[in-house]
């Protein structure tokens, strides 16, 4: 059972949920996957999605947090 | 540096490509007592330096399937479940640069005397591999501790690991103290390094070290009984890291472990928290590997590595003066030679308490002035002596005239080895002492009297023959003219004090 | 005149008897005397010449040896002076050395502090910089766009999954 968080700054709409699932059961055909929601405002603006051990965020909190650490 | 190169970094923002961040991340699980278990971390390393949001730091100690077991070093207040863990890709370090010689320290090199932050200078690892065989060399410089029964009988040498182990009460860090202060002018680096102690303990002797203008070239290391127990474990690895950047300048280094017991009971605590399993007195099954790494830092480097030492002295207290516990014979096994002490001879007033028959130096004379080993020979045949017939010393009436004189002797070479923490005493002066302990000059001396006559007969030296307390002091051998000289300053002495000879009635 | 022979003769005995005692008793010894008292005299000369001698020959030591002494004392003097004068030069020269080594010593601290000082400065426009783009993209961000940005960014990670 693969516990997958949706973080994002607005309520996302049914189709943009049903997208992302639709990829993510793609990707992890042999598992289980339960989805949880968040709103979590600090992302600014944009989601991130944390499965198993891994983060993909492409908020722009984060954007702006790759900026502070590269330059 | 003009401002557009500084503030070029800033104006590069526009080439920068954003795109989706990518990263290791982990959610705690469970957080209790220091300890955060999280659900699986993608390639963390052991010992690993992971954060949580920012300014919160942990050590990824135990990698399991599921879940990562990590040990929270700073700010632990503001961990809730769900938070999220970041690898840092860090092996855990800390800051050291040539500043830092006078400060106290946390083990994460962070100020604690409340002056400015140290210095950035270079990271030096916390856990490191010790120096290979080849780049060592042989233990021949003495490190002189200024204590007379430790330099001339239990002789301590640069790149040795010597242990003071006793119960608690019995003066362990009072040597540890005599022997930083005695450094002084000496060339030699001191790190002090307090696990577990109470901060008033700590405060007090950062501020002896400091009345006595030690701190000028002392570091204290600091994790003191409130610390949580991860920063307790770590202690004696900053304080060897913050030697090992003085290593490789080539400089001399004294670094003092104040205790290693409390260490092994901080990691004892931390492998419980982590569910790994225990062993012999529910310490986990590497605390030798602890130690043992700790210690074998400690070397004499070869002139191609730079010539420089670090010298340990590690301490452990024992319980009902038991050096066959658990811990004590895992230390003893990994130094090189002991420095016993006792608490009965702490009592009846021997201070410091050696026992000079159980505590040994495996380096022994290979490290000692020619001088010192010339007159310590005779004083351990004397003591040896003494002590095979003290248990006779009640019957001395009774007693046959060698047996009496071989016991009066003891008693007063016994005397001289007496020694308050606070009197450094130069290799000079010691030699002079023992000189005249060994070769009789005090068998017509009060036991009582002797410590007046030590105070008298090293003024008179140092004022009547000046020259020869120099050639004394490098520590070379005594023969000719110079024993000649020393007889007749003793002989001076007697007749300008009459009044320490009795009479004979 | 036959009495006259043996008195002549009486007489010239008389007179020959009386110059042998003169002789003897007092021409003699007063000749000894005086010339006692002329070797005495003549010796006496001779010692005090003597004696004048020797004080001149004193005198002349004591000249010579005054004058050694007065030289030594100038040598001294002057060489005395001369040490004095190189160790006030030493002084001098290592105490300009001190102060060229501190002077020095303060510059680098100077251009270190300096530097970590420039390094402290960038660091906290940095911050500076990311709360403002922070506090501004928070701002202007309306819902629409907010939409559109959620669906760019899902597509995105759909990409990079």
């Amino acid at each position: 059972m693969l516990q997958i968080n949706i973080a994002s700054s607005i309520p996302l709409s049914d189709s943009q949920k049903k997208k992302l699932e639709a990829s993510l059961q793609k990707k992890y055909q042999r598992e289980e996957l339960q989805f949880s929601y968040q709103i979590k405002e600090e992302l600014i603006a944009g989601l991130s999605l944390s499965v198993g051990g891994k983060l993909y965020d492409a908020s722009l909190r984060s954007r702006l947090n790759q900026l502070a650490s590269k330059i | 540096m003009s401002k557009s190169d500084i503030f070029a970094n800033l104006n590069s923002i526009k080439n920068q490509d954003l795109n989706v961040e990518k990263v290791s991340v982990g959610r705690v699980i469970s957080y209790a007592d220091g300890i955060v278990f999280t659900d699986e971390l993608q390639d963390v390393q052991a010992g690993e330096l992971v954060t949580f949001d920012g300014d919160v730091y942990g050590l990824a100690l135990n990698l399991e399937k599921n879940r990562v077991g990590i040990i929270v070093l700073s700010g632990s207040a503001k961990i809730k479940t769900g938070d999220f863990v970041y690898r840092t890709g860090k092996i855990l370090s800390i800051n050291v640069s040539d500043e830092i010689v006078g400060r106290v320290i946390n083990p994460l090199g962070q100020a604690e005397d409340g002056k400015s932050a140290i210095a950035v200078g270079k990271q030096m690892f916390l856990e490191k591999i010790a120096p290979g065989v080849i780049d060592r060399e042989g233990v021949n410089q003495p490190l002189q501790t200024g204590i007379k029964a430790v330099d001339a009988l239990i002789p301590i040498g640069r790149g040795q690991r010597e242990l003071i182990i006793g119960d608690r009460n019995t003066g362990k860090s009072s040597i540890a103290l005599a022997s930083i202060l005695n450094q002084k002018g000496q060339d030699v680096l001191c790190i002090y390094v307090a696990i577990g102690q109470k901060k008033s303990t700590l405060a007090q002797f950062v501020q002896t070290l400091e009345d006595k203008g030690a701190m000028s070239y002392t570091t204290v290391v600091s994790a003191s009984a409130s610390e949580p127990a991860s920063l307790q474990f770590l202690a004696p690895y900053s304080g060897q890291a913050v030697a090992e950047y003085f290593l490789e300048q080539g400089k001399d280094v004294l670094i003092i472990f104040d205790d290693l017991s409390k260490h092994a009971q901080a990691y004892r605590e931390i492998s419980l928290l982590l569910k790994r399993p225990s062993g012999r007195e529910a310490y986990p099954g590497d605390v030798f590997y602890l130690h043992s790494r700790l210690l074998e830092r400690a070397c004499k480097l070869n002139k191609e590595n730079g010539g420089g030492s670090i010298t340990a002295l590690p301490i452990i207290e024992t319980q009902a003066n038991d050096v066959s516990a658990y811990i004590p014979t895992n230390v003893i096994s990994i130094t090189d030679g002991q420095i016993y002490l006792e608490t009965d001879l702490f009592n009846s007033g021997m201070r410091p308490a050696i026992n000079i028959g159980l505590s040994v130096s495996r380096v022994g004379s290979a490290a000692q002035l020619k001088a010192m080993k010339q007159v310590a020979g005779s004083l351990k045949l004397d003591l040896a002596q003494f002590r095979e017939l003290a248990a006779f010393a009640q019957f001395s009436s009774d007693l046959d005239a060698t047996t009496k004189k071989l016991l009066e002797r003891g008693k007063r070479v016994s005397e001289i080895l007496k020694q308050p923490w606070d009197l450094q005493m130069s290799v000079a002066d010691q030699v002079l002492m023992i000189y005249a302990a060994v070769n009789g000059y005090l068998d017509e001396v009060e036991v009582t009297d002797l410590a007046e006559w030590e105070i008298d007969y090293l003024s008179f030296a140092n004022s009547n023959n000046p020259k020869l307390v120099e050639y004394l002091l490098t520590g070379a051998k005594i023969e000719g003219d110079k024993e000649e000289a020393l007889k007749k300053l003793i002989e001076d002495f007697k007749k300008a004090h009459p009044r320490f000879y009795k009479k004979e009635v | 005149m036959d009495i006259q022979l043996a008195q002549i003769i009486f007489q010239i005995i008389n007179f020959g008897v009386v110059l042998a005692a003169l002789t003897h008793f007092i021409y003699k010894p007063v000749l000894k005397l005086l010339n006692d008292r002329r070797e005495k005299v003549t010796a006496a000369a001779e010692a005090a010449g003597e004696v004048m001698q020797e004080k001149e020959d004193l005198e002349r030591v004591r000249e010579n040896t005054l004058l050694k002494a007065n030289q030594k004392a100038k040598k001294m003097e002057d060489e005395i002076k001369k040490e004095a004068r190189s160790q006030a030069k030493l002084l001098l020269d290592q105490s300009k050395a001190e102060l060229a080594a501190r002077e020095a010593k303060f510059t680098a601290e100077l251009a270190k502090m300096k530097k970590e000082e420039l390094k402290r400065m960038e660091k906290e426009i940095k911050a500076a910089a990311i709360s403002m783009a922070e506090k501004v993209l928070g701002e202007s961000i309306d819902a629409k766009k907010h939409q559109k940005l959620i669906d760019q960014q899902i597509n995105e990670i759909i990409e990079s999954l």
